[in-house]
């Protein structure tokens, strides 16, 4: 990522909080607050913020994106940064899961689509859980 | 109650719910019955096969004439006979004398389980000859399994977790008798539910474990889902 662009994913409302990473409850509503910052003039040619789930360890990756939001390209510079709020409903199943073979993780991840230049990236983990 | 059948375990069937239990063959009863004979019968096939094939191979590829390679190929065909009259006799071991231990069964409110809830089990394992149980254990599990690409192999992995045991006493179980085992386990306060993805499963098992004195150690597993 250039050092002179930032993106900062905020999770907002989580039901609970587990080792410092934000916990949903199945069925909610996850508040996502995407801040792109910069201190140069960029031009990008779009942006994707996707809520996804994947598996990680000993087998091969499933994955499914549950959310997708697409902003199309604009100009951004030092005094203009751009800020998007979105809600994306989070489905009843699957669970975050951290076992022997099998690790389950949630996220949110932005990509920034730039001209000539390496996209930018940035995930949030969060976690699904039932309530106790 | 629910009456459930035992579960073949394979990655392909774990957790599919229009997976039907069709028994299990004649051959898999008696190598399961008879472990010490049936590794022996199969490294004697072996050895056969190995001090054998070259010779058949050798008829075929230095055939002159049609009768040689013809004698070649009924040579090597030769080799399944011992297979087929191996089938044959398990067959009628079957349906005479029969396997020790016939089908077992699990009896349980329903298969479809959640979080905190306590399961009633009852396990029932019919006995057709004198045997005695040595011990056992009746487990509720919890199995990861996950299919991967080894080289140019796809291989399989599973990891159990066992979060809850209890114990099947040691008895003398006389023909006709069976085993009746009642069990109370409780599922987990937070569980994870039952997840099937093309390479990656999670599903819950009640496993039966079983040693014996005579016959090799049994083990049988019924699945459960977690929705």
């Amino acid at each position: 990522m250039s050092q002179d662009t930032a993106i900062h994913i905020d999770l907002r409302d989580p039901a609970d909080f587990y080792g410092g990473i934000p916990v949903y409850r199945p069925g909610d509503t996850l508040s996502i607050v995407v801040h792109l910052r910069t201190q140069e003039q960029i031009k990008f040619r779009g942006m994707d913020i996707e809520v996804r789930w994947r598996t990680e360890g000993k087998g091969t990756e499933n994955k499914a994106t549950i959310y997708k939001h697409s902003e199309p390209g604009q100009t951004l510079n030092a005094t203009l940064p751009l800020s998007l709020r979105m809600d994306a409903r989070l489905p009843q199943y699957p669970y975050s899961f951290a076992g022997q073979l099998i690790r389950l993780h949630w996220e949110v991840i932005v990509k920034v689509d730039m001209p000539w230049r390496r996209d930018l990236t940035a995930t949030a983990n969060f976690i699904v859980r039932p309530s106790r | 109650m629910q009456v459930v059948s035992p579960f073949v375990y394979s990655f392909q069937n774990f957790n599919n719910p229009d997976y039907v239990f069709k028994g299990r063959s004649a051959a898999t009863v008696f190598f399961r019955e008879y472990p010490r004979s049936g590794c022996g019968f199969v490294l004697l096939f072996v050895v056969v096969y190995m001090a054998m094939m070259p010779l058949g191979i050798g008829f075929v590829t230095q055939g002159t004439n049609g009768g040689e390679v013809l004698r070649g190929l009924l040579f090597v065909g030769f080799f399944f006979v011992p297979f087929i009259l191996f089938s044959i006799l398990v067959r009628i071991w079957y349906s005479t004398i029969g396997p020790t231990l016939e089908a077992p069964s699990l009896e349980i409110a329903s298969i479809h389980v959640k979080a905190n809830d306590r399961l009633r089990l009852r396990y029932i394992q019919p006995v057709r000859r004198d045997i005695q149980l040595l011990g056992g254990e009746v487990q509720l599990v919890l199995r990861e399994a996950v299919r991967y690409s080894c080289g140019t192999d796809i291989c399989y992995d599973s990891y159990d977790h066992v979060l809850a045991q209890q114990s099947l006493l040691p008895q003398h179980l006389l023909p006709g008798s069976r085993i009746d085992a009642q069990h109370l386990l409780d599922m987990p306060a937070e569980t994870m539910h039952s997840f099937a993805e093309s390479s990656n499963k999670i599903g819950w098992l009640i496993r039966v474990e079983m040693r014996f004195d005579r016959i090799n150690q049994v083990e049988e597993v019924f699945q459960l889902y977690v929705p």
